[in-house]
């Protein structure tokens, strides 16, 4: 990891509660439909990969900026970095498209991108994490998902 | 005579012959029969061979000789000759020192603080002289240590006259000792002589010596026998360098050097010596290293690696401003602790003015960690930031903000709880009102998080001991009770459940204000927020007769109510009565209150409702009921026998006797007889908290007209729900039942009736019902005709017609009931009873398992699992590799209860005995797997995905292989319809990718 952290004391937000559960979700009968919180839950507790703290915790991901529609298959996640110049932005990205890519049924499209106006370098970013290939390729990278593989582990 | 066979047995002994001469001259010398000197003298010829093996036996001879002697059979004289002639013997051949240390060991610890003046002296000169002690074996210096340990605990002041030699010879010893156990034997010598020695000029040597195993780096190898943890060598070591004021300045760089590795573990361990040594260490020595010690400490807490690192400082800090502070009774004036607070306040308060208050929580922090030192620190951290914070709050507005600065602001406040009698609850109290001014009128704002942080600060200000006065005390708790009763955020109700707690504790009057307030609001609507605080308030004895009357009369009045809620509320008035028994365990005036009026109170009502002819259903549903029956348990479990007797006799009278002594009634209370009304027969859910938990010595007079009653209600009821009430209540009675010749004939007809009954085309579920219910009451307390009972039970799982209800019996003898018999109602339980009833029936189950008609093959299955869940974790690891073949048929069986069971066991098992299941994963992985999909239940799908996820923790080598295929098959299950079900989906799935991954599992 780099020497000089990006941004060594950021500012620590209060993670959600988990989930209630509800009578209707034990029900064997109804179906739920996946929803925005439960995309949110898959992503909330990613390591960043500065900190011993969660995306959430640093309010990279927010649950308001995680749209999805059932019916049309789709998912679109905004995300935010804690300072504008983030050198971690691309990774926290992929970071993020890995852990839905073994998540979520393989119907969905999903799109990932930096919240407007939230980094120098936003168009570029997105771009890189649009692009299909350049994330196969990515994956290819030993070093790379080894990093990524770091962020989604289970934090005992 | 016998001086020739025990020389004859020293002979065989020296030439490997036989060990039997231990024994002989051990006998021989403790029965005066051999003399030491006829010993000695025989031996002598041996011990000038030339031989240094035959030496080396005479001595081990010798030493295990002594070994076997009571202490007292050597006269001190004796003695003496001993550990001069083995100390001697330390100057001969090497292979024979260790016989000689053994020797000297056994004389050393046997005599303890007996050991004649000079020994000690004699023997650590020896060893200093002749022992080097590194050439020894890992046994051999273990003996040296312990001779010294021991010396050193009886015989401190000889080896003190000895002065530098020892303390030098001691260095000498333990240099490059590198066993952890001869460590933590050396570490506490080391620490013995520090406190106890004038190390003189060998301050640095002694420094030396312990120092270089800092940090300690250690990991018990795999199943290691002596267990020493790197705990034990930690605090070992830590006791030695904590032990004189003369290691600071050599100790303090060496901490100094680790905190600013990157070994977290180092920076640890060098946090917590430094918080353990700062005060031996002195404020002259701290105050030298005070710039750079703050720099690390502050680095720990500013960005924390772990909250254990961050806490670890913050213990280190304190001590720091322990160890500056004045000595009491010293001049206070500018103190060098005052100098530390300047500056880090300075430090601190820049970074109270930045705007978004990032680094305002670590800043507390430091100066919190500061006022911990001591009374005289606390009160000058306190009495300058509390100011400082209370700017702030009005600076800015934000509910965020103003939530993070009262927390903070009631953690300065309580820190001068430590030093309760000091001068820092004046400190406090003098400045308390502004601060209590900011956390009330906070509790008035309409943000939810910052009020109930407010609440709670007021109710941890409550705590504070002679702080208040009683007019701010006042005010405070009508300024939390005003929460109570007008919130509408239920987590600000929820945050004043422990402030009004504390309340109780300090300011007990103010229940009789508030209750009746509180009563006034039990409707539909708030009813379920404010009951739980009447319970809390009710408990004082003041208020306690007065509010339950109430709150029965409200139950009574709203349980003849048409309304839809009326059930609702009336559940939550009697969860509020259990509240109230559960706060009265311990407060003796509330509990006989509670027995002698409020539950003969209840007994009244519900009988009154059940003879009545608009007679409620609310007050005779099951619900009510048990809640009840909860209440009345707990109460009744907390009486001693003269008090239980009379709400015995009262019970008894209501319960068994036609002629009610309330005449007004025109039907008659008849609540056991079989052909009353149900209305009445459902009350004997409030009989059995009584019955059946009478005290031990207690012997109940009417226990056989009890027996008949309930049997006959039991059996022939038309009430289902009677039935299995009243069932359970002679399961209750019978259990404490006097083995006596009635309980022998009544559990004779008991039986036979049950044989003749309950045969293999029979349907009778009450007969049964009450069959599993006596079997569970005998074989709870072992009685010794439990085994035929249960015999007849498990007959009946081959049965077409009852078999999966037997099946479900076993799990009810098996289970641990909260409302009948269980410790807490004096049951008469024999220990480990359901490992005995596994032993004794397992294998009855698998071989009926094996010989059953496919249909009723399962009902085995069932029961074995019953009793799988009653055992203890390690006995079902032990058991569970013989049974397993049937677990993996239960898992094919179609009967969610048995296969959701079975999962729970095989969980159980990948954590606990993971080498067996290895095995087996090949036919449990795609059994699994079969079952996420399974489409009746989710409940089965979820604990399968559960199981799945186990299962990575197996070594990676063996499931390896099964990566691409589960993998795959959780893809489908991720679009479960059921989000429960895709949540353990997400889980399972996402730990399976990581394996074998690059940075993933290993």
């Amino acid at each position: 990891m780099a020497g000089k952290l990006d941004n060594a004391n950021p500012v620590i937000f209060e993670q959600s509660k988990e989930r209630q559960v509800l009578p209707e979700e034990e029900d064997d009968d109804v179906t739920d439909k996946i929803d925005d919180r439960e995309v949110f839950d898959m992503i909330r507790n990613i390591n960043d990969p500065e900190h011993p703290l969660t995306l959430e915790e640093l309010n990279v991901v927010e649950n308001a900026r995680v749209k999805v529609d059932d019916e049309n298959n789709y998912v679109g996640i905004e995300f935010t970095p804690t300072i504008p110049h983030c050198s971690m932005a691309t990774l926290i990205g992929l970071s993020i498209r890995v852990k839905l890519l073994r998540s979520l049924p393989p119907r969905f499209k999903v799109d990932v991108s930096i919240t407007p106006g939230t980094h120098a370098s936003e168009v570029a970013v997105n771009k890189q994490l649009a692009d299909k290939e350049r994330v196969a390729a990515a994956l290819e990278n030993s070093h790379l998902i080894e990093v990524v593989n770091q962020c989604l582990a289970t934090r005992k | 005579m016998s001086a020739p066979m025990w020389k004859s047995e020293v002979e065989k002994y020296i030439k490997l012959l036989e060990n039997s001469a231990v024994e002989v001259l051990s006998n021989g010398l403790q029965g005066k029969s051999v003399s030491l000197l006829e010993l000695v003298e025989s031996i002598g010829e041996h011990l000038t061979s030339e031989d240094h093996e035959i030496r080396g036996r005479v001595i081990k001879l010798l030493s295990e000789v002594l070994g076997k002697l009571p202490i007292t059979v050597l006269s001190p004289m004796e003695v003496k000759t001993m550990v001069t002639y083995l100390c001697e013997r330390l100057q001969d051949h090497h292979s024979i020192q260790p016989q000689a240390l053994k020797g000297i060991l056994t004389l050393v610890t046997g005599n303890g603080s007996n050991l004649p003046e000079g020994c000690a002296d004699m023997i650590c000169r020896s060893i200093f002289k002749e022992v080097q002690v590194q050439t020894l074996s890992q046994t051999d210096r273990c003996a040296v240590y312990n001779i010294y340990s021991t010396l050193l605990s009886h015989k401190l002041p000889e080896l003190q006259k000895m002065g530098n030699d020892f303390v030098f010879g001691f260095i000498q010893s333990m240099d490059t000792e590198k066993d952890p156990r001869n460590l933590l034997l050396a570490f506490h010598c080391a620490r013995t002589i520090i406190l106890n020695f004038s190390l003189g000029p060998f301050v640095e040597e002694m420094f030396e010596v312990t120092s270089c195993y800092f940090p300690i780096d250690f990991t018990p190898p795999p199943n290691d026998e002596f267990r020493i943890t790197r705990e034990d060598l930690i605090s070992g070591l830590r006791g030695c360098l904590s032990a004189s004021p003369e290691f600071g300045p050599l100790c303090v760089p060496l901490l100094l050097d680790k905190m600013q590795s990157d070994v977290q573990s180092a920076i640890l361990d060098s946090l917590l010596t430094l918080a353990e040594s700062a005060v031996v260490y002195g404020s002259k020595c701290i105050k030298e290293f005070q710039a750079p010690l703050y720099r690390c400490i502050k680095q720990e807490i500013f960005s924390p690696r772990t909250p254990e690192l961050a806490s670890a400082a913050e213990t280190a800090l304190t001590a720091m401003s322990a160890a500056l502070s004045p000595q009491p009774g010293l001049s206070t004036e500018d103190s060098d602790v005052d100098v530390f607070i300047k500056e880090v306040m300075q430090d601190s308060k820049r970074h109270f003015l930045d705007e978004d208050l990032r680094l305002f929580v670590p800043s507390c922090r430091l100066l919190l960690a500061l006022a911990l030192g001591s009374d005289h620190a606390c009160c000058a951290v306190v009495g300058q930031t509390v100011p400082l914070l209370e700017d702030l709050y009005n600076k800015f507005t934000g509910a965020t903000q103003r939530k993070q600065i009262i927390e903070m602001l009631v953690k300065f406040l309580c820190s001068c709880k430590t030093f309760a009698g000091g001068k820092a609850p004046k400190v406090v109290s003098e400045m308390i009102s502004s601060s209590l001014k900011i956390l009330m009128s906070s509790t008035s704002q309409s943000n939810g998080t910052l009020t109930s942080a407010a609440v709670q600060g007021l109710g941890q200000v409550l705590t504070l001991p002679g702080v208040l006065t009683s007019e701010d005390m006042k005010t405070s708790c009508w300024c939390i009770l005003e929460q109570v009763l007008n919130s509408e955020d239920k987590l600000v109700r929820s945050s004043c459940v422990e402030p009004c707690k504390e309340m109780m504790k300090v300011y007990p009057e103010i229940s009789t204000e508030i209750l009746p307030k509180l009563i006034e609001k039990i409707n539909p609507e708030e009813g379920e927020a404010i009951l739980p605080f009447v319970a809390i308030f009710s408990v004082h004895k003041s208020v306690i007769s007065k509010t339950t009357e109430q709150l029965l009369s409200k139950l009574q009045q709203e349980s003849q109510a048409m309304s839809e809620s009326a059930l609702q509320t009336c559940l939550w008035i009697t969860s509020c009565l259990v509240d109230i028994s559960v706060y009265a365990r311990g407060n003796s005036d509330c509990v006989s209150v509670l027995s002698l009026e409020t539950v003969p109170a209840v007994y009244r009502i519900c009988a009154s409702n059940a003879v009545s002819d608009n007679y409620s259903d609310v007050l005779s549903s099951p619900q009510v009921l048990q809640t009840l029956s909860v209440f009345i348990k707990n109460v009744t479990t907390l009486l001693d026998s003269g008090t239980y007797a009379r709400l015995y006799t009262l019970v008894t009278k209501l319960y068994c006797e036609d002629s009610n002594s309330d005449t007004t009634q025109q039907k008659s209370f008849r609540p056991l007889q079989v052909d009353s009304p149900s209305v009445q027969t459902c009350l004997v859910t409030l009989l059995t908290p009584t019955l059946c938990s009478s005290p031990k010595q207690f012997t109940m007079p009417d226990i056989q007209k009890y027996r008949e009653l309930l049997t006959d209600l039991s059996l022939r009821s038309s009430h289902d729900y009677t039935r299995s009430e009243a069932a359970k209540c002679l399961a209750g009675i019978l259990n404490k039942a006097p083995d006596d010749e009635e309980m022998a004939v009544y559990l004779q007809q008991r039986r036979d009736f049950y044989v003749h009954t309950l045969t293999s085309t029979s349907t009778d579920t009450s007969c049964l019902q009450q069959c599993v219910w006596v079997t569970k009451a005998l074989v709870m307390r072992g009685h010794k005709e439990a085994n035929k009972f249960v015999n007849i039970l498990l007959g009946l799982l081959d049965s077409e017609f009852l078999g999966d209800r037997a099946a479900e019996g076993v799990g009810v003898v098996l289970t641990v009931y909260e409302d009948v018999l269980n410790p807490s109602m004096h049951a008469n339980i024999r220990m480990l009873y359901k490992q005995r009833f596994f032993t004794e029936n397992s294998s009855r189950l698998t071989e009926g398992f094996q010989n059953a008609s496919a249909g009723t093959k399962k009902n085995y299955l069932i029961a074995l699992s019953h009793c799988l869940q009653s055992l203890p974790k390690s006995v079902l690891v032990r058991e569970l590799p013989q049974l397993f073949p049937l677990l993996v048929q239960s898992l094919l069986c179609d009967n969610v209860q048995l296969q959701q069971s079975t999962m729970d066991a095989l969980c159980t098992m990948i954590t606990d005995a993971p080498d067996f299941l290895v095995k087996h994963v090949d036919s449990v992985i795609p059994q699994l797997l079969k079952l996420t999909t399974y489409k009746p239940a989710m409940r089965v799908r979820t604990s399968a995905l559960r199981c799945l996820l186990e299962l990575v923790s197996l070594p990676a080598p063996v499931i390896l292989p099964y990566k691409p295929q589960v993998v795959r098959s959780l893809e489908g299950v991720l679009d479960d319809k059921k989000r429960l079900v895709r949540l353990e989906a997400v889980k399972a799935r996402n730990e399976w990718c990581l394996l074998g991954e690059p940075g993933g599992k290993k």
